[in-house]
């Protein structure tokens, strides 16, 4: 008799938990997705809005007791509820997000005493129609095997990080000099991801322009490279990949020994916190961000890095450049099979226009980088410009394929 | 002291601390009574080597909660509000299902080997620890999510500050102190009334708890092919749901002033079918007895009767 009560006891427990789990993460809804949150206040004898309108999407509502009995609050389309808070008790506040597709009125109500019909209150809802902000399965799928690689990625950063740091630290100028780019590269092969942390992205990759002449501190990679490639005379001047009058006159007074040592310590710190930030189990990155992420990355190029502004003290932009470039592609890859399936010509574009470029970045290489920036002419970065421009037109067809189902 | 509910801003500190108890009592209460049953029904028929299995199925219920709890407030995600009441309403009715078969299955075995009902009733549990288990792990866990969500609530309210957390304390505690009662009560009474009457009882709550699956599973929207879903059978005007008598009521039994047709059709059914069961087999179950002189039902448990082993607990049928 004892035998049969012993035996079921752990395989249940096992079964309970994986009934349970699942359970509990199909239920799972973004907890602040809601473009607009409506204030909701309820006492014994009102219920009132701010603002009693919302756009179609997820609508938010925090609602406030500030009766004295215990209320709920329901949304309601037609007589079918749409969402409800249960328990507020006096002095608690309750929040509520609701997926209101349809635009329209909708009613509420609060239930203070947590009985009968409440008080009803409706809400106007404007926009287009929206269907339910959900990604193919596919894409999803693309998303989290992207993930591991912005994980990995973020691994090697680190690594490359504490090296880097200590040849610094050791005064070791010629290695840091050496490791300046291939360091980066971790970064910027990652960055529409690295620059969603929009308070560790500026710490580790802000340039000069964004101190504000140096009212705010300037920390980071930047900061670093000049110290390590100070401020030529030549160099000087307003133009783009210029190093501005202000910002050699900063370098000569603030970069001091201690002042790197100091700057290379928060560089190793920031970017650790980074790690422990995409190494959170639910960390994740918005849908969007991942589908433009191909396009994001060669703008990037476009934007700061033909103009050679981005590392304009030590010129090694061609490895940023090369970074973006195959950051890009390798999201491309992962986006491969479903742009295949959806629009094959549009793969068979991004594929020749992604080997033109690495074409053109490999005639660029010296021994195991590549050639200073400062070297490359005018008509060399005018013909590399042609095709990025000419790619992130290609790739801004990208997310409308992918999404559609 | 005078209230000025209308006229203030925010809630004064007592409606805060009252407020916020009322909630702990009820939630206190539907979770601690099913499992005090089981407990007292365990202790009574001297099956004390069972209880590991309630408190495995409690442990894993809190564990679940506070894994869930923290999910949600250290997380990005949270639960759908809507989706954790279906949860809960199909925990209610599994919840109930076990307890309905718990009782019949008991007092048949109890009725068939009349004269031992101890005896019986540690032969019917012998074949559930499963069901035990799983009864407990329900008990607590079966309103988990939504109770996630409510600790949460507390955890990111600001406005009242700590009394409304205090509160909720206050009323957890309330409800612990009237299970522990209850349970005192309860095993201090003779066997066969014990089990007469918890078994009674029991049969009320498990009906409040399947009127309020059925009510969490018309709000999701799952009984709408049924007539007269969501339409109120009655309302009792003047009652108070988030008094203290009816946190308790509705804490013990599931009560409220407001039920649905459904609701009132499934509890009312329920009792009709269970309770003339499960009461014509333990009055049958005690005919035999009864009609011996000596076991009238005031004497104390501990006098042993003829049929019983005078030997201490738990050796009778290891």
């Amino acid at each position: 008799m004892r035998d049969t009560f012993r035996f079921p006891t752990t395989a249940a427990a096992l079964g309970a938990v994986a009934v349970v789990v699942p359970l509990a993460l199909t239920g799972c809804v973004a907890k602040d997705s809601a473009a607009t949150t409506l204030a909701v206040t309820s006492t014994d004898t009102e219920c009132n809005l701010d603002p009693t309108t919302a756009a179609t999407g997820s609508v938010g509502f925090k609602v406030t007791n500030n009766g004295s009995k215990v209320t709920e609050f329901y949304v309601f389309e037609g007589s079918r509820v749409l969402g409800e808070v249960e328990n507020i008790a006096p002095g608690v506040s309750g929040k509520l997000t609701v997926e209101l597709v349809k635009p329209g009125t909708y009613e509420v109500a609060c239930k203070p005493g947590m009985v009968g019909t409440g008080i009803r209150q409706t809400i106007t809802v404007t926009g287009e129609e929206k269907t339910k902000n959900e990604a193919p399965a596919d894409v999803e799928q693309a998303k989290k095997r992207y993930l591991a690689f912005v994980r990995q990625e973020v691994a090697n950063l680190e690594a490359a990080t504490v090296t880097f740091v200590d040849a610094i630290k050791r005064g070791d100028y010629d290695k840091a000099r050496e490791l300046f780019g291939p360091t980066r590269s971790y970064y910027e092969r990652i960055e529409p991801v690295a620059e969603s942390f929009s308070d560790l992205d500026p710490k580790i990759d802000m340039r000069w322009d964004d101190t504000a002449d140096g009212t705010e501190r300037f920390t980071g990679f930047h900061r670093i490279e000049r110290y390590l490639w100070p401020p030529k005379a030549d160099e000087i001047g307003d133009a783009d990949g210029k190093v501005s009058p202000a910002d050699a006159a900063n370098a000569k007074k603030a970069d001091t020994t201690e002042e790197i040592h100091k700057a290379a310590d928060e560089l190793l710190t920031n970017v650790r916190a980074l790690k422990t930030e995409v190494d959170k189990p639910d960390f994740t990155f918005d849908t969007q961000l991942f589908v433009q992420g191909p396009k994001a990355l060669i703008d990037e190029i476009a934007k700061t890095k033909v103009a050679g502004e981005e590392d304009r003290y030590s010129h090694t932009d061609l490895w940023d450049f090369a970074a973006n470039v195959e950051g890009s592609q390798r999201l491309i890859g992962e986006l491969q099979p479903i742009i295949k399936k959806r629009d094959p010509k549009l793969m068979e574009t991004i594929t020749k226009q992604f080997d033109e470029i690495n074409a053109a970045i490999d005639k660029l290489r010296e021994g195991t980088g590549y050639v200073s920036y400062d070297k490359v002419d005018e008509a060399t970065r005018k013909a590399l410009s042609a095709k990025i421009d000419a790619l992130s037109a290609t790739l801004s067809k990208v997310p409308a394929v992918v999404m559609s189902k | 002291m005078p209230t000025f509910a209308a006229a203030e801003p925010t809630a004064s500190l007592l409606t805060q601390l009252t407020g916020s108890s009322v909630i702990g009592l009820r939630e206190g209460l539907e979770t601690g009574i099913v499992v005090m049953i089981l407990v007292a029904f365990l202790v009574k028929s001297d099956r004390r080597d069972a209880l590991r299995y309630v408190w495995l199925g409690v442990g894993l219920a809190l564990v679940i909660l506070v894994a869930v709890f923290l999910g949600i407030q250290f997380g990005t995600s949270t639960i759908d509000s809507k989706y954790a009441e279906l949860v809960a309403g199909v925990a209610s009715l599994v919840a109930v299902a076990i307890v309905t078969y718990m009782l019949l299955w008991m007092s048949k075995a109890a009725a068939h080997l009349s004269g031992d009902l101890k005896a019986g009733l540690s032969d019917a549990l012998a074949t559930g620890p499963f069901a035990v288990f799983l009864l407990a792990f329900l008990a607590v866990g079966r309103e988990g999510l939504e109770t996630a969500l409510l600790m949460a609530g507390y955890a990111e309210s600001v406005s009242g500050g700590i009394v409304p957390l205090l509160g909720l304390l206050v009323g957890i505690l309330v409800a612990v102190a009237i299970t522990v009662g209850l349970y005192f009560g309860a095993v201090r009474i003779n066997f066969t009334v014990f089990f007469t009457l918890t078994g009674t009882f029991l049969v009320f709550v498990a009906a409040g708890i399947l009127a309020y699956g059925v009510r969490a599973m018309e709000s999701y929207g799952w009984l709408d092919w049924l007539p007269g879903h969501g339409e109120l059978a009655f309302h009792l005007t003047g009652y108070q749901l988030d008094s203290w008598y009816g946190s308790i009521l509705a804490g013990i039994f599931n009560f409220r002033p407001d039920p649905t047709w459904l609701q009132v059709a499934a509890w009312l059914l329920y009792i009709a079918i269970v309770l003339p069961i499960f009461l014509r087999r333990q009055l049958g179950g005690r005919r035999a007895p009864a009609a011996r002189p000596s076991d009238s039902p005031t004497p104390s448990e501990s006098s042993p009767s003829p049929s019983q082993s005078p030997s201490p607990k738990g050796s009778t049928h290891a």
